[in-house]
């Protein structure tokens, strides 16, 4: 059997463990280390049980995740999602669907704190269910609304994907940071265009709300402020190398964790419970990332990354249907697996793969590009069925919504996705243009 | 809680209670080590700005402490049953499948967690033997391994004991 072969075998086995409900993590070590004791022997594989996975988990640029992690956290136990979905409903509020559209910029601006989606869209959920549910919004706008929303949170900086992409590419956090900030526009402004044509045809589903003095409009910024400031702290921090990204998030969470105590809201009980939140989601994480290092090295090994490459490029294909060929790989994963683990099991392969092919551009600018496109498409994954994460978690904290109304309800928002990325396959310099200005 | 404890003996229930309290209180203590990065980071970049005096080694100190804190967040995540698992495809099983399934992955995670605590101790001996030391401070590397392999054990020790109660709602 060739090592094509043998690995293409065993990524399949792993795909099945995984289905039948084996932890993605144990999966990929099972896999993984199989793969590798077959190709180096059992002492080299004990060889790097001894130094792998605590080397992995005291890494210095890992050590970024936690912390944004406690950020998040921090930022949820302030209550800052009511506070911006305020702002953004008394500016928005009074027009059809306007709340379904402070949503989606609340949790933009969530995002802009919180680097992962579920936690987006839950914290979200809290404040804007209720209000959208009182003024009779339709269960499928409301909830298709949060679920599309809080993939905003893994979009907009700081976003743990790209952290974890970074790393495994040994890209700069800092540039792609700044690459997904206009596809994050893009995508909050797309997902407004939605709402506004979603209603403009079922005017019942999200009538008018009353409509808030200038007064009270502005006086609902000053909530807006620390969160904003974090952002261009953290984020141009990172990015003009004034600190490193793992400082840069130890600095936001800080920051954050002064404001919820500012806003009196960080009682011990609530530290305590972010804590514990953090260790989970970080355990979470890391559990695969180990995995990760152990499938890896047996990728690495059997030299498959390498052979596919040479394979696709005798084929002929033209680069693009090549990167298109993989993002639609991403979409269809994406409907029945997670994103982290996807993206640690395929952008290996992939990666060398797609920053061989001949854009024009330099490899950084390739590497970046192809970065915030499979992010995307594999947020994208979040929300499409069967699957889709967010829809069911959206889904289980609104009473009385029927799953299929939030699968319906989510129809809008990936249309919107889906131009968003072909507007970035036509158009990489919305990636690649703020990164370039430094 | 792990599984149904109204059908377990009462020791059985002690020891589960038991094991959930340690599994919390060592992540909370590893929640704490973040919070201290957390801390002497922002001192650091302050000194390093304002007074030209980082602190020394502050990346090799964050390197070490993150370690050991998510080793001790290992356990309570897979308390808390956390870990990314898909169940699309398994949702229609009946609950004694999906436990038979289950008490498969407990025991390939317990085995897992078993080989990775063995050859933490491994490598922190060899570490030790071999007197290494972070480049800036000298710390020495196994005062990383140590901590983290009391996580990994715990680890172990929760994983056995989620193995062992899917074997127990099997048989019933």
């Amino acid at each position: 059997m060739s090592n094509i072969e043998f690995g293409a075998l065993l990524f399949a086995v792993c795909l099945i463990l995984i289905a039948f409900r084996m932890p993605v993590g144990v999966a990929m070590f099972v896999v993984g280390g199989f793969g590798f004791v077959s190709l180096a022997g059992w002492s080299a594989f004990l060889n790097l049980l001894n130094t792998g996975p605590f080397g992995r988990v005291s890494s210095y640029t890992l050590s970024v995740l936690p912390l944004f992690l406690l950020m998040g956290q921090f930022a949820t136990q302030a209550g800052l999602s009511r506070s911006l979905f305020e702002a953004a409903r008394a500016w928005v509020g009074h027009r059809r669907g306007g709340l379904a559209i402070s949503t989606i910029c609340g949790c933009a601006a969530f995002g802009a704190i919180c680097g992962s989606s579920i936690a987006t869209g839950a914290t979200m959920a809290s404040v804007a269910l209720p209000e959208m549910k009182r003024y009779g919004y339709s269960g499928a706008l409301a909830t298709g609304t949060l679920a599309a929303g809080g993939t905003l949170g893994i979009l907009i900086p700081p976003s743990v994907i790209l952290v974890i992409y970074a790393i495994i590419t040994e890209q700069s956090v800092g540039k792609l940071f700044l690459a997904a900030l206009i596809p994050g526009i893009i995508a909050t402004v797309g997902y407004s265009i939605a709402i506004a044509v979603y209603v403009r045809l079922n005017p019942e589903a999200g009538p008018v709300a009353p409509s808030v003095p200038l007064r009270e409009r502005i006086r609902s910024l000053g909530a807006v402020w620390p969160v904003a400031a974090i952002f261009v702290l953290v984020i141009g921090g990172i990015y003009l190398g004034v600190f490193t990204p793992t400082e840069g998030a130890a600095i936001g969470a800080a920051a954050t964790g002064l404001v919820a105590i500012a806003f009196g809201r960080l009682s011990w009980q609530s530290f305590a419970s972010s804590l514990l939140e953090t260790a989970q989601a970080t355990a979470m994480i890391f559990i695969i990332l180990i995995s990760a290092e152990i499938y890896n090295g047996f990728l690495a090994l059997s030299q498959i990354p390498v052979e596919l490459a040479d394979v696709l490029a005798a084929s002929g294909l033209a680069p693009m249907s090549i990167l298109i060929g993989i993002l639609l790989v991403y979409l269809a994963l994406g409907c029945v697996m997670d994103s982290l683990a996807m993206i640690l099991l395929t952008v290996p392969v992939f990666f060398p793969l797609v920053t061989g092919l001949d854009f024009g551009f330099t490899e950084e600018e390739i590497a970046i590009w192809f970065g915030i496109l499979a992010l995307i498409v594999v947020e994208v994954g979040l929300i499409t069925p069967p699957i889709g994460l967010n829809v069911y978690v959206i889904n289980s904290l609104a009473d009385g919504v029927p799953l299929g109304d939030s699968f319906r309800g989510i129809v809008p928002f990936l249309l919107s996705d889906f131009v968003r990325v072909a507007i970035i396959l036509a158009l990489p310099a919305t990636c690649l243009w703020l990164p370039g200005l430094v | 809680m792990i599984g149904n404890s109204a059908e377990a003996g009462p020791g059985e229930v002690r020891l589960d209670a038991a094991i959930e309290r340690v599994g919390r209180a060592v992540a909370m203590a590893g929640g704490l080590l973040l919070v201290g990065v957390m801390a002497m980071t922002v001192i650091s970049v302050i000194g390093r700005y304002a007074f030209n005096a980082p602190i020394p080694g502050d990346y090799e100190i964050t390197e070490l402490v993150c370690g050991v804190a998510v080793f001790a967040f290992f356990p309570y995540c897979h308390l808390r049953n956390a870990n990314i698992v898909v169940e699309f495809f398994t949702a229609k099983l009946s609950p004694r499948r999906k436990t038979a399934l289950d008490t498969v992955h407990s025991f390939a995670f317990a085995v897992v967690a078993g080989l990775i605590a063995w050859r933490l101790l491994v490598g922190g001996l060899h570490k030790l033997a071999d007197e290494e030391t972070t480049l800036f401070l000298d710390i020495p590397i196994y005062w990383g391994y140590f901590p983290a392999l009391l996580g990994a054990v715990l680890l172990t020790v929760v994983c056995v004991w989620v193995l062992w109660r899917h074997i127990r709602m099997l048989r019933r």
